[in-house]
């Protein structure tokens, strides 16, 4: 594995595509394919799309693009316009860096390069700083109304990749940046997942007791959804980002609801028993979460809505914590059905019931499937310790994430699956982190109360 | 046509074929960059909005009237407690649930919850199972001596609700438990 140095100026090491196949979405081969014979036919009116050298790191630690990303130009003497364009530049900035895909060039080897017209861009300027990528980009106002506008341009080619423009209230400064950054992640790496906007669910204690709580995927904006007394546990996102389904004591029992966080409606899901875990299908359909209204703990799936509830596990076991595979036909869970706690698999029928390997330790639990489907997280303890365990299905590897840092807890996956965030009381109390999937790069997303059970949306 | 020339250009076109040989890769577009300069910004700007995400509008959750928490309070029912991750019953909880049992079948019209709780050293989705194990083995077992089923209900807190929030074997002991609640006289 190559690693990177934020202070080694030019080139990172670049790694051949043909060695990154476990970082490419499953399927992404014939994808490639079809969209390489797309470009070649629609020639005429394709728009450039700078793939001379398209590499996919291999996770994180290695920076595949060199990119420079001056200030954003602003008229002068205008300080609230002057304050939401840096919030536009440090998102961007941050969202780009945090990637994995990008390192930007530090500011003070380009602070002397004139103030930037997008139509007057010297590339041999920005060669020399040995960039591949350059954003351009502008802010005006029109009394409380913002506007930006910012293209992206390829150094070496010295050509135009893209060029969008957005407008709003000062306050909506950050989701602009965030909403270029993920243009800028679509186009030079072809990855359409929105990852900027992303959000995370999480359950804190830090206003007495266990509420739900949601945040932006880099920590910003942390906002209260729950207001009662009694717990909220597990949230688990729709596919859209709109629904959160949770577990709810709310009438003395826990109750599965789901949450419409835009809306504001809550809807009983299954009330009988105890009902836990929940998890939505990779496409929206369904939902799978663990009841013990037929008596033992046992994984269900019904519609998003509750309706067409189907029990598939049958043991005197606890059945519970399913994960779905992202082609929804799998389904990973914790079973005690061979005595402790062990992560198997069984198909969404479940059917075809067998324990995950490789598997180590005597209690785990917590499964969570990566996007691409090639690895499976659980949670195992280990002496006074639990650690997040990262499982390779089809090498059949397994590597330990954490060591040594007390309580590692309910690993979920960024959208893209580069990123992956727990809870962990490392710092004597539970807070939200986020690492990359060898467990590197870890920083912390929360401060206040304990902070549990944290999931990213997709 | 010089056959020398003709080969070289045979193995050239192989080549240019076959160079992108690696599985997968996306194919160059032979697209020339557009004029240094020119760019293309959309004609509308979209404007950007921050969705607001609502709280929840909260009904207040319903609590035990004061004379059943007094009742709570007294310790009329007692508290059973459990082995590291079992569900199985001790004989000092056997011992306990007799006794909670002959409370039970006194004072007829009494209408129980039973609380089961876990120590911190699992994890959240299985200590929740497990919690609402330990508490239908409590509630199995009074259902043996005669306690009417309908008059008991259960309800797992996992590790939610510590008795002790310490991080030692004391306060573990005492936090794997089953609390039985009076919900009606």
């Amino acid at each position: 594995m190559f690693t990177s140095s934020s202070t080694m100026r030019g080139k990172m090491p670049k790694i051949d595509e043909c060695r990154m196949k476990s970082a490419e979405w499953s399927g992404a081969a014939g994808l490639w394919a079809v969209l390489g014979a797309a470009t070649l036919t629609l020639v005429a009116w394709t728009p450039a799309f700078p793939q001379q050298d398209v590499t996919i790191p291999v996770w994180t630690g290695v920076s595949a693009y060199e990119m420079a990303l001056p200030e954003l130009r602003v008229s002068a003497g205008d300080a609230t316009l002057y304050e939401a364009a840096k919030t536009i530049h440090t998102t961007l900035w941050d969202d780009l860096a945090f990637s994995g895909y990008f390192n930007l060039i530090p500011a003070e080897h380009y602070k002397f390069i004139p103030a930037l017209d997008e139509k007057k861009i010297k590339f041999k300027d920005w060669a020399s700083l040995q960039a591949d990528y350059l954003v351009v980009g502008a802010t005006t106002r029109a009394g409380d109304r913002l506007t930006f506008t910012a293209s992206l341009h390829d150094v070496k080619t010295q050509s135009y990749v893209l060029g969008k423009s957005y407008g709003g209230e000062m306050k909506v400064a950050r989701q602009i940046g965030h909403q270029f950054a993920n243009e800028i992640l679509k186009r030079v790496i072809g990855l359409d997942k929105n990852l900027f906007t992303s959000k995370i669910a999480f359950i804190s204690t830090r206003d007495g007791n266990r509420e739900l709580y949601v945040m932006d995927y880099d920590g910003n904006s942390q906002t209260r959804i729950t207001f009662n007394t009694v717990p909220d546990m597990l949230p688990a996102w729709s596919p859209d980002g709109r629904k959160i389904l949770f577990t709810s004591y709310r009438n003395n029992n826990p109750d599965l609801f789901s949450y419409a966080i835009y809306e504001g409606v809550l809807a009983p899901i299954s009330t009988k028993g105890l009902n836990t875990s929940a998890a939505f299908s990779p496409d929206g359909t369904k939902i799978a979460f663990s009841s013990s209204r037929d008596g033992n703990s046992e994984i269900y799936i019904a519609n998003p809505d509750g309706t067409g509830l189907r029990r598939i596990t049958s043991t005197p076991a606890i059945d519970t914590a399913p994960s779905w595979a992202p082609n929804g036909r799998l389904l990973a869970f914790t079973s005690d059905r061979g005595g402790p706690p062990q992560i198997y698999i069984m198909d969404a029928e479940g059917t075809e019931a067998r324990r995950l390997m490789p598997q180590s330790g005597s209690y785990n639990d917590s499964a969570a499937w990566s996007p691409d489907g090639e690895y499976v997280l659980y949670v195992s303890r280990e002496g006074g310790e639990f650690n997040i365990v990262k499982v390779g299905l089809t090498k059949q590897t397994s590597l330990r994430l954490t060591a040594g840092q007390g309580m590692n807890e309910n690993p979920s996956w960024s959208p893209d699956g580069m990123h992956i965030i727990f809870a962990s009381n490392r710092s004597g109390s539970y807070q939200v982190y986020c690492m990359d999937p060898s467990g590197g790069n870890v920083r912390q997303l929360t401060t206040q109360g304990n902070n549990h059970t944290p999931r990213w949306s997709r | 046509m010089n056959r020398r020339l003709f080969a070289v250009l045979l193995v050239f076109a192989l080549v240019v074929v076959l160079l992108p040989g690696c599985k997968g890769k996306p194919k160059e577009a032979p697209v020339a960059p557009p004029e240094t300069g020119v760019t293309e910004h959309p004609s509308t700007t979209p404007m950007v909005e921050s969705p607001t995400i609502k709280p929840i509008t909260e009904t207040p959750v319903s609590e035990l009237p004061d004379d059943l928490d007094q009742i709570n309070r007294s310790g009329l029912l007692k508290k059973v407690y459990f082995d590291f991750d079992r569900a199985d019953l001790r004989a000092d909880a056997i011992e306990t649930l007799n006794a909670n049992a002959a409370v039970l079948k006194k004072h007829s019209t009494l209408r129980i919850r039973i609380e089961g709780h876990c120590d911190e050293r699992g994890t959240e989705e299985y200590n929740i199972s497990l919690g609402d194990r330990r508490a239908k083995a409590a509630y199995n077992y009074l259902v043996n001596l005669g306690v009417g089923a309908g008059r008991m209900e259960t309800v797992s807190y996992g590790k939610s609700q510590p008795e002790d929030p310490s991080h030692n074997e004391d306060a573990w002991s005492r936090n794997r438990r089953d609390v039985f609640l009076v919900v009606a006289k």
